[in-house]
């Protein structure tokens, strides 16, 4: 018997009629197609999975020396970029080749510039944060060549991708802001690197780790992070009705603007006013997104809050909490005994609590879905397929969930009160539930 | 011709796999059509930018295929009207948790 024959039509964009335009006036028409490999994001998911689990191992090693007092020491500066690099960034780039393809309707200008990119990142992150942990910070400037040579290639791999988009959502908004607050973060962790070095720059080394690190946790992650979360929340959780611009511009508007104000007065020393100035413009955005991000998930018609959700919604207050502990190390002396606590509480709260949660959450979306659309996809119509939770037992997952949660907090109580059996027990607490969400994802991957 | 409640049972097998809920309940499926051998259907997505669309329109392609005398099937996505949940069948909403 001859099989039939199967015909897909799917409108383009120069074909989509103005009624269509209307109803869906920024979002690009899909699709799988412009979908990057399966190899591509996934490199970048496993390793970035590995280095949570690292980042937290060696967390719970170091715990005692991290109440001392001192902010920049050795240890400490290998588990920030651990965290901050070889986990966030590592997972945000993987996530990128496999989100703007599909999110703004273009195919990445290239996939092997993007994996030869994951080797050198990889052994820039291993390298910097040997160097860092081992206390050598005069020999930081090869791992950190690696990394800006990677994550030039990330930058300009990304700009010809984007210089092809058609239209515009408010995520693509997000996405741009956060890949030039990605150059600046590079930039500025590579004139701190040559500092060491060469001592050529007429500012503070304090000044520029403290603008370096804000910009990349606010402007690169955290941007990023808020306009992925414009995209995927209203589609998992079928929110409707829901404008994401009425409120999702203004809230884009003052956190580009936030992130750069402060950049520029932790850089510049502008002192507490402005930094005050800048918390208000912060606070105000992350007050929008919170009541946006409530909207969303009160008109929405999948009742149920998913394992994706919980990530989010821990991550929400993640969020809150550290801009409120930002607002209080602003009121705080630099010379107050609590100050470097407070900074350390501040740090783990926005890295760990907020993109760490939110990071996690999303790639028990991502990860599933890729492995589901390369294996069981040509199989639906024909046969039985698994859904995408399926793929991973839920209630380990949930239980890595809720020890991430907990370790999170007791770490953060155990740093605020100075006392160190729970700041330990919480970062190992973290480090099993990091090493449980691992497994199960890595698993779907390999299964 | 083949019954079109034997095509909307075939079409039931068909799942978005993220809400656990299949193409017909879920209002995706606008028309249904049949003349010599050839089966049109005319269908959406919840969401412009939904990652899983071809996969879907092939899986209701092949879904509808195993009746005998189709030759050929057509899908079409198309946009207008607009979805939204409205659309979700009783049988859906009620998957999904809606009260009742």
């Amino acid at each position: 018997m001859t099989q039939p024959t199967v015909v897909i039509t799917t409108p383009s964009v120069a074909a989509l009629q103005p009624a269509a335009m209307a109803a869906a006036p920024f979002a690009p028409l899909l699709t799988t197609s412009r979908a990057a490999s399966l190899s591509l994001p996934l490199r970048y998911m496993v390793a970035g999975l590995a280095f949570a689990v690292l980042a937290f191992g060696f967390a719970t090693a170091y715990a005692p020396s991290f109440l001392d007092g001192a902010i920049l020491t050795p240890h400490l500066l290998a588990v920030t970029h651990l965290t901050a690099l070889g986990w966030l960034t590592m997972i945000a780039m993987g996530a990128m080749y496999q989100f703007v393809p599909v999110v703004l309707d273009v195919g990445i200008f290239s996939e092997r510039l993007g994996k030869l990119q994951f080797y050198l990142y990889l052994a820039g992150v291993a390298g910097l944060a040997y160097e860092m942990g081992t206390g050598r910070m005069q020999t930081v400037a090869w791992p950190a060549g690696l990394l800006v040579l990677a994550i030039g290639i990330f930058l300009y791999n990304m700009v010809r991708t984007l210089t092809r988009v058609e239209r515009w959502p408010l995520t693509g908004w997000f996405v741009m802001a956060a890949l030039t607050s990605l150059g600046l973060v590079v930039t500025a962790g590579l004139a701190l690197a040559l500092n060491l070095i060469l001592g050529f720059l007429p500012l503070s080394q304090l000044a520029l780790v403290e603008a370096h690190a804000h910009l990349a946790a606010l402007g690169w992650l955290g941007l990023l992070v808020v306009g992925v979360s414009y995209k995927l929340t209203p589609m998992f959780a079928l929110s409707h009705p829901f404008d994401e611009w009425r409120l999702g511009k203004p809230t884009f508007i003052l956190l580009t603007m936030g992130a750069a104000a402060l950049f520029a007065s932790l850089l510049l020393r502008l002192g507490g006013s402005a930094l005050l100035a800048c918390w208000f413009v912060l606070a105000a955005g992350v007050g929008l997104y919170v009541w946006d991000y409530a909207t969303m998930l009160r008109v929405r018609r999948r009742r149920p809050i998913d394992l994706t959700q919980q990530h989010n919604i821990a991550g929400l207050c993640g969020l809150v909490l550290a801009t409120l502990l930002g607002l209080a190390l602003i009121l705080t002396s630099p010379d107050a005994a609590v100050h470097p606590r407070l900074q350390l509480a501040y740090a783990v709260m926005a890295l760990a609590g907020w993109l760490g949660l939110t990071t996690l959450g999303q790639l028990y979306k991502i990860v599933p879905f890729l492995v589901w659309t390369h294996r069981f996809a040509p199989r639906m119509g024909k046969q039985k397929v698994p859904l995408l939770n399926d793929l991973y037992p839920r209630r380990l997952a949930s239980a890595g969930f809720v020890g991430l949660l907990l370790g999170l907090l007791a770490a953060v109580i155990g740093i605020l009160a100075g006392a160190q059996p729970p700041l330990q027990a919480g970062f190992a607490l973290c480090a099993a539930g990091t090493a449980i969400a691992a497994t199960n994802l890595i698993r779907v991957v390999f299964q | 011709m083949i019954d079109n409640d034997a095509l909307l049972t075939a079409l039931k097998t068909v799942y978005d796999p993220e809400l656990g809920l299949n193409v017909v309940d879920l209002g995706l499926i606008y028309g249904l059509d049949q003349q010599d051998g050839t089966i049109e259907i005319n269908m959406t997505m919840t969401t412009p930018g939904c990652p899983l669309h071809e996969s879907m329109l092939q899986g209701v392609g092949d879904a509808v295929s195993i009746f005998p005398g189709v030759k050929r099937v057509e899908v079409r996505l198309v946009w207008e009207p607009q979805w939204t949940p409205d659309r979700i069948t009783e049988e859906g909403r009620q998957a999904l948790g809606w009260p009742a």
